[in-house]
């Protein structure tokens, strides 16, 4: 019986250090701002981050910057999903959106039904994909604001994108 | 009950896999070879029974329903009276001890769908597509003891449905199409999020299957100049002689078949792209020209498509005022079924019956499809994805791979010969029990329809309400259907028909203005 337990051992060893391998060995990170994951596709913690991190871009720009004490009125419009995912919370990333413009108090937010504004911004997510022979996939999120006046003019453009990989097949 | 008999198989097959290791070990036509040589079973014993004898005599063949196809029937059946409901209920109650798969989940979402059942189709849809990420997250080790001992199973044995089914890649696209057509019904923009995903597939799927018919076609070059070589031994009968048996037996759909390109041409994934961002561009005006790069992308997968080039041609002017647009998506009759061909080959050690999957074509009465407000027609559908054709070209494209099949059927009955043979009574009635589950694999979305067809056009607000009438070759109304459509607002309408049926499904309020 110990003999049979000592062969084993090394076995059921190399068989629990590979599958844990085999899971890390899925996950790529492909620069600082990415995450692991087991999958190429967005989590909660990604939309919350992604938002924040463009409309941070759109509120420390020159442009927005200059606006100063003005507070000018400013709609968000409905978050456009172009992307392959129908399960993306879009909802969520607009919330996170509000509420950042909300929290830097620069301008005064609208219901998207207001007929009173100066500014409104247009924002888009979509993504492309690549894929390996193996299960690699590559996805690249984009997450796009445009600001326009009133008069439909085109004032600013912000974006930034999030790379997700997925490495091959696990082996084990 | 059928996932019960499918537990039972693969308990037997794990058995015989011990066994299989030496058969599947040596070169399958060694053993052909081999086994041969050992005359064991004579043509006289067989009588009755005309076969093919280098093409003077015309081969016996028989073309059945058998194993899922089979099951399925009862179902079908109760499609082509018009019982949806009836047949979405006995669909659930067949499922309802399974453990979820691609084929019942698939089946299931398109029952739903036409029972006007939108949130039950998606879940079954959703389900499907979840059921392959998770095959697709097997590890190599995992997958390929599964596949090996199911597969190994399959050979021995014949039972050909053991094996997990992940639907074949048309069947896959179409899963995605089907979805985001119950989106766009629920009112719903996921519908171009789940498009988008189609016709990323099918880009995939058509390169992996370029790579397997590639390796396949090399395996049988080589396999093909082993049994030339036992030939010239005159051991064996010409291999080119018995693929080109098999390949006769499909040549009647090869016309249909090469009338598409390759079965990666379904343009419905651009289509419903077209669609979605149309509808986007009574919103954002800007937007038209992605919808007419949509419509372009489907119409170089089908040049033919009179609606497609229509939606090309209006798209690239402004949407008409005081009008509202419909667009109309009807799924015609029946894909061709999977079905049984069954043959006998003569072979120096006997006859050997031959069973493989063959699709065949499911008639339909209805010939043209006119939409209607009243007198006056608003527009005749047109096709946009021949789904039949795209079926038979896969098969077509796939004889490299029924090759192989056979091969192992032939060594398969040759090598059963002999043993029953050695049993006398109790081996035939050993055979009997064995031949009694030896299909192969017949598994199919038999609900499919055989073509996916369209119309689009502008209506005036006034009108509230449309028909749908479907003829037969000569003109001759088979059936009409009448739809309520959403009071000024831009509409998608879906409707199943089925020779003098007609089940049609207007969108819930869509997502634009």
């Amino acid at each position: 019986m110990k003999k049979i337990l000592l062969l084993t051992l090394p076995f059921i060893l190399i068989g629990c250090s590979n599958s844990h391998l085999g899971g890390q060995s899925r996950v790529s990170i492909l620069d600082d701002s990415s995450r692991a994951h087991l999958q190429a596709e967005l989590t909660m913690s990604d939309y919350t981050a992604f938002a924040e991190k463009v409309t941070n871009k759109m509120l420390r720009s020159r442009l927005v910057q200059s606006w100063g004490r003005k507070r000018p009125k400013l709609i968000v419009g409905k978050l456009v999903n172009n992307t392959d995912n129908e399960s993306i919370r879009m909802q969520d990333i607009y919330d996170r959106i509000t509420e950042t413009i909300l929290s830097s108090g620069l301008v005064r937010l609208m219901d998207p039904s207001a007929t009173s504004f100066d500014y409104v911004v247009k924002t888009e997510l979509s993504s492309t994909r690549q894929y390996g022979n193996n299960g690699e996939e590559l996805a690249y999120y984009k997450l796009e604001f445009k600001l326009f006046k009133i008069d439909g003019e085109m004032v600013g453009q912000w974006s930034d994108v999030l790379p997700l990989g997925k490495a091959s097949r696990r082996f084990l | 009950m059928y996932q019960n008999n499918k537990k039972y198989l693969l308990l037997v097959g794990y058995v015989l896999l011990l066994l299989s290791h030496t058969v599947l070990a040596n070169d399958m036509w060694n053993v052909l070879h081999s086994l041969a040589n050992t005359k064991t079973v004579h043509q006289s014993q067989a009588p009755g029974i005309r076969h093919y004898q280098g093409g003077q005599r015309p081969l016996t063949k028989t073309i059945v329903y058998a194993g899922y196809a089979k099951t399925f029937l009862p179902i079908k059946q109760l499609i082509t009276q018009g019982q949806w409901q009836q047949a979405y209920t006995l669909q659930k109650q067949k499922i309802a001890d399974d453990d979820v798969n691609f084929l019942d989940s698939v089946e299931t979402g398109l029952l739903a769908l036409d029972s006007h059942q939108l949130d039950d189709s998606l879940k079954y849809f959703t389900e499907a597509e979840q059921y392959l990420k998770l095959q697709a997250e097997k590890s190599v080790v995992e997958d390929g003891v599964v596949s090996f001992g199911s597969e190994a199973f399959s050979v021995i044995t014949g039972a050909g449905e053991v094996t997990d089914y992940n639907g074949e890649p048309f069947e896959r696209i179409l899963m995605l199409n089907y979805k985001s057509i119950a989106y766009l019904l629920n009112g719903e923009r996921k519908a171009y999020n789940v498009t988008r995903r189609a016709i990323d597939w099918q880009n995939i799927e058509h390169k992996e299957f370029e790579q397997t018919l590639e390796l396949a076609k090399k395996e049988i070059n080589q396999k093909q100049a082993e049994i030339n070589e036992h030939q010239n031994n005159k051991k064996l009968p010409d291999a080119n002689n018995i693929f080109q048996v098999i390949a006769d037996q499909y040549g009647r759909s090869k016309k249909i078949a090469l009338s598409v390109p390759s079965a990666y041409v379904n343009p419905f994934g651009f289509y419903m792209a077209g669609i979605v961002q149309e509808f986007d561009s009574f919103d954002e005006p800007a937007l038209r020209d992605n919808a007419r790069i949509s419509y372009k992308k489907a119409l170089k997968l089908n040049p033919k498509s009179k609606v497609i080039k229509q939606a090309l041609r209006e798209v690239k002017r402004r949407p008409r005022a005081k009008k509202r647009l419909v667009h109309v998506v009807i799924a015609d009759g029946f894909a061709p079924a999977k079905k049984l061909l069954q043959f006998v080959l003569p072979m120096p050690g006997g006859l050997v019956p031959v069973k493989l999957p063959i699709y065949e074509v499911v008639p339909s009465k209805i010939a043209h499809i006119k939409i209607k407000s009243g007198r006056r027609t608003l527009a005749t559908v047109s096709s946009v994805a021949n789904i039949e054709a795209i079926v038979l070209r896969h098969q077509l494209d796939s004889l490299p791979l029924q090759h192989f099949k056979v091969i192992a059927s032939i060594a398969r009955s040759t090598a059963e010969n002999m043993l029953w043979g050695q049993l006398g009574v109790i081996g035939q009635i050993g055979k009997s029990f064995r031949e009694s589950f030896a299909n192969p694999d017949l598994r199919g979305w038999m609900s499919l329809p055989k073509q996916l067809l369209a119309a689009r056009f502008y209506v005036s607000k006034r009108i509230r309400k449309i028909s749908i009438v479907s003829y037969d070759k000569r003109w001759r109304k088979l059936a009409t259907s009448i739809i309520e459509l959403p009071q000024n607002k831009h509409s998608f309408i879906y409707a199943r028909t089925i020779d003098d049926q007609i089940n049609a499904n207007v969108n819930k309020t869509l997502w634009v203005n």
